[in-house]
């Protein structure tokens, strides 16, 4: 954005909310250029300042109502805007790649109400996951939605992409906790849908936002369906000789209707890996799976018939133990990423995809095929549905002359392998990360002409592309 | 710069890779709101500065202030990474180029002019609350500390009446710089500490035992003084684990029937390891037993008057400290229990207007006996 543009912001900007919260000093535009992508960390280590656009600023708006009125007049001069949470999202869906204004939301960090007879809970967009747990904790709930970035991620954040939680083959995924929405259109208009149950009048408009990275309006708040504490946890771990027999349990475990809180199956590697710190076998596959619920009773029961299903299948019972410490150790790996990344000669990253149950254990092998040309590659298996799972590739690529530009191209290689192998097998190329900018070449292929539906809401409801432009491979800004 | 900042490279680099992992808990970005105001921000920013990607310009040295150095990040890192050295580092490095705030690089002066954080005569202060001591050589010293003489010297009045109860035999550190240099060095007034501290060591040498009801004093003494052999004393103490280990001692009635919250100083708790002595005093003097905050212990929330946080950003410092008194309003608390005079001032000046009243452990057991 040229710089008289991002004066006429800035200027703007402090009309509308004062000066305290508005930032455009050095230190603030540099952060807010990046989220968790990965290559955007190769500007820090080759010592630059990133090499993205930097914001024209950052505000902080405090209530709907402000951010409407922020809206309107960014609109107004044409000036284009990226709603901003915790800024932990892994494809750059968050960065300002024109320069834009970022809209971080996170003083909008209220739960408005918990309903204890619906069993809901109405939450302002920028609170942090961890922050949004322990209030319902406090008040007997829990929301049930545990994304590794739990710690660093918003509530906004995780609607804008269709997060997914680690136990949500239990609670749902995050598009299924939204009841009703509230946030900003395009034109400025504040916008709250219904509170109900379900409703056949129409398409669900709360799910034309939800996964919408920000393209398509705010969302300033949500009403969530929560559920009480559980009652009982039961975790436990079960070795299995080969990933195909394990997958094959988990299916059918699924499919017989004793789907687990958690059911999450690692390959020989990654079992190798978490042997340790999960108390689990050094060789075959590790399979952990939890029960909790309200009902006591009945999560023993589930548990008990489960667990029997498991072993019959051909899983050995490891005990708790590795149940246990799943749960103590469950967001350890993020730590991973700063000792490795901490190397200059390494690039890690991963990548999640979704497929049906009888392709999965070879979209499995022909992804990890590919990526092995380029590097090391890890994978497990999670979220599982009743057709089909989530596959959560982690890789690793090495550099040993720290050339830089070699380590993205490798990375590069890592990610064409992953997305076209998913695209040639009929797999969707993203199950819970989303798609910000660097997957967004990719979300075409997948769509197909369902992108042109896309693109013609986005160019309806936002003409002038003030939303994230060019997120989603939407309302590309031409300047 | 690197090499200043070399003993920090693994903070820098863990810190600027990682995936914002504290990010929920760090009070400072909780009421700033902003990604550059986290641990991961602020070390980004430190480590382009390192590196020469950016100058390290007055906008880096104000971003390197907004850290109280509660060290809750560390609480919630895997690798352990205590963030506020190298910002203490880093602070140094503003106030030798004069690039730290006016009010930062004015406190200096202050603190010269003075031998403390206060503009006034604090020796003085506890020369008369000394009256009838300090006539003998003794083997334990009292170091009040210049925020407990400044603000709370009731409290030290209630040590002393706690102390000759046990008939334990002391001297009270009463010249002129009542201060253990915490505040020079955690604001970058590493030159004003150095000479500091080579005065103090010969001052609070030759004592077996050195007592405190800072805490912070009593880290800073241990770590600045004690263990890099300056000072020859055996054993440095809060006061809480002072009169814990003697409870049997002291005849205490379960009086305070009001609601007490107890908050964990973060030198207390985070810095020293101390969780239980306070407890056990507290269950001693409590006719209900007391209540805990929802995050305590490791995990205990900032009162926001660390790090020089108030002198630096005192909106930011006020906003921490209100966080924590909306809880204890919320949990319904009738006496916010405390054991750091800095932690005492910052709920107490935040929640006058709320009425909240504060108390040191030390008062409440001085007030209790039977």
């Amino acid at each position: 954005m040229e710089q008289k543009k991002i004066l006429e912001a800035i200027n703007l900007l402090i009309g509308l909310v004062g000066k305290e919260r508005v930032k455009f000093d050095q230190t603030s535009m540099i952060i807010y250029a990046k989220d968790i992508f990965i290559p955007g960390y190769v500007d820090l280590r080759l010592g630059q300042t990133p090499r993205t656009l930097l914001p024209a600023a950052v505000c902080f708006p405090q209530s709907t109502e402000e951010v409407a009125k922020i809206v309107s007049r960014l609109r107004k001069n044409n000036i284009p805007l990226v709603a901003y949470g915790a800024g932990s999202g892994v494809l750059a869906a968050a960065a300002p790649v024109h320069g834009e204004v970022i809209l971080d939301l996170k003083r909008m960090n209220k739960v408005r109400s918990i309903n204890r007879v619906n069993h809901t809970c109405e939450a302002e967009a920028g609170i942090i996951g961890q922050d949004l747990e322990r209030e319902l904790n406090k008040a007997g709930f829990t929301l049930g939605h545990f994304p590794s970035s739990i710690y660093c991620s918003t509530l906004g954040g995780w609607l804008s992409t269709r997060s997914a939680g680690q136990l949500s083959a239990k609670y749902g995924k995050v598009e299924d906790m939204v009841i009703a929405l509230e946030g900003v259109l395009a034109d400025g208009s504040v916008f709250r849908t219904r509170a109900t149950p379900r409703a056949a009048t129409g398409p669900d408009l709360d799910q034309v936002l939800v996964g919408a990275e920000g393209t398509l309006g705010i969302i300033t708040a949500a009403l969530l369906s929560i559920s009480p504490l559980p009652a009982a946890q039961i975790y436990r771990g079960f070795g299995f000789d080969n990933v195909d027999g394990g997958l094959e349990a988990m299916r059918v475990l699924i499919q017989k209707e004793l789907v687990p809180a958690l059911l999450r199956l690692y390959d020989p590697l990654d079992t190798r890996f978490n042997a340790k710190k999960l108390s689990g076998p050094e060789t075959g596959c590790l399979l952990v799976a939890g029960y909790e619920g309200a009902n006591k009773e009945l999560t023993e029961l589930k548990a008990r018939l489960g667990f029997k299903l498991l072993q019959d299948k051909g899983g050995k019972d490891l005990g708790e133990e590795p149940g246990k410490q799943w749960l103590t150790h469950r967001y350890s790996v993020s730590y991973n990423q700063s000792k490795i990344l901490a190397e200059p000669a390494n690039l890690l990253d991963t990548i999640e995809v979704s497929v049906n149950w009888r392709d999965a254990a070879e979209l499995s092998r022909k992804v990890m095929a590919g990526i092995s040309r380029v590097g090391l590659v890890m994978a497990h298996f999670s979220h599982g549905w009743r057709d089909g799972v989530c596959i959560y590739f982690s890789f690793l690529v090495k550099e040993p002359g720290e050339n830089q530009e070699k380590l993205i191209e490798k990375h590069a290689q890592a990610w064409d392998a992953a997305m076209d192998a998913c695209l040639e097998m009929g797999a969707s190329i993203s199950h819970h990360h989303g798609i910000g900018i660097h997957r967004a070449k990719w979300l075409k292929k997948e769509l197909g002409a369902g992108h042109q539906i896309l693109n013609k809401i986005k160019n309806e409801i936002d003409p002038q592309s003030i939303f994230n432009p060019g997120k989603l491979g939407l309302g590309e800004r031409k300047e | 710069m690197k090499e200043r900042l070399a003993a920090y490279d693994r903070e820098i680099e863990y810190c600027s890779y990682c995936p914002k992992m504290c990010r929920f808990s760090c009070p400072v970005a909780r009421i700033t709101c902003s990604e550059a105001s986290t641990p991961t921000g602020k070390m980004t920013i430190l480590k382009l500065a390192r590196d020469g990607a950016m100058d390290f310009s007055q906008e880096v040295a104000e971003l390197m202030y907004q850290c109280s150095g509660c060290l809750v990040s560390r609480t919630y890192c895997e690798h352990r990474i205590e963030v506020i050295g190298a910002f203490e580092a880093a602070r140094a490095i503003a106030v030798e180029k004069g690039l730290a705030a006016k009010r930062v690089l004015e406190f200096g002066q202050l603190w010269t002019r003075f031998g403390n954080p206060y503009g006034n005569n604090l020796s003085f202060k506890l020369k008369e609350l000394s009256l009838g001591k300090n006539l003998e050589k003794k083997p334990a010293l009292i170091f009040a500390g210049c925020t407990m003489t400044h603000y709370f010297p009731d409290t030290i009045k209630d040590l002393f009446l706690v102390l000759d109860l046990l008939g334990f035999e002391y001297e009270i550190f009463t010249e002129d710089h009542i201060c253990c240099g915490y505040p020079l060095f955690a604001t970058g007034h590493w030159k004003i500490f150095e000479e500091h501290k080579k005065w103090l060591a010969e001052k609070i040498s030759g004592y077996q035992t050195i007592i405190s009801a800072c805490p912070t004093c009593v880290y800073f003494l241990k770590t600045f003084y004690q263990k890099p052999g300056l000072v020859d004393a055996e054993q440095i103490q809060h006061t809480t684990e002072f009169m814990e280990a003697r409870l049997d001692r002291i005849n205490l009635k379960a009086g305070v029937a009001k609601k007490i919250v107890y908050h964990d100083p973060c030198h207390l708790g985070r810095y020293l390891g101390v969780y239980d002595a306070p407890r056990k005093i507290l269950d001693k003097v409590t006719r209900n037993g007391f209540t805990e905050f929802a995050e305590n212990r490791e995990q205990a929330g900032c009162c926001g008057g660390g790090g020089g946080l108030p002198l630096a950003h005192p909106g930011i410092a006020r906003g921490v400290s209100k966080s924590k008194l909306d809880e204890f309003k919320e949990l319904g608390g009738e006496i916010l229990a405390t054991a750091c005079p800095m932690c005492e001032r910052m709920f107490a000046r935040t929640g006058k207007e709320r009425g909240v009243l504060v108390q040191d452990l030390t008062s409440l057991l001085a007030k209790n006996l039977a």
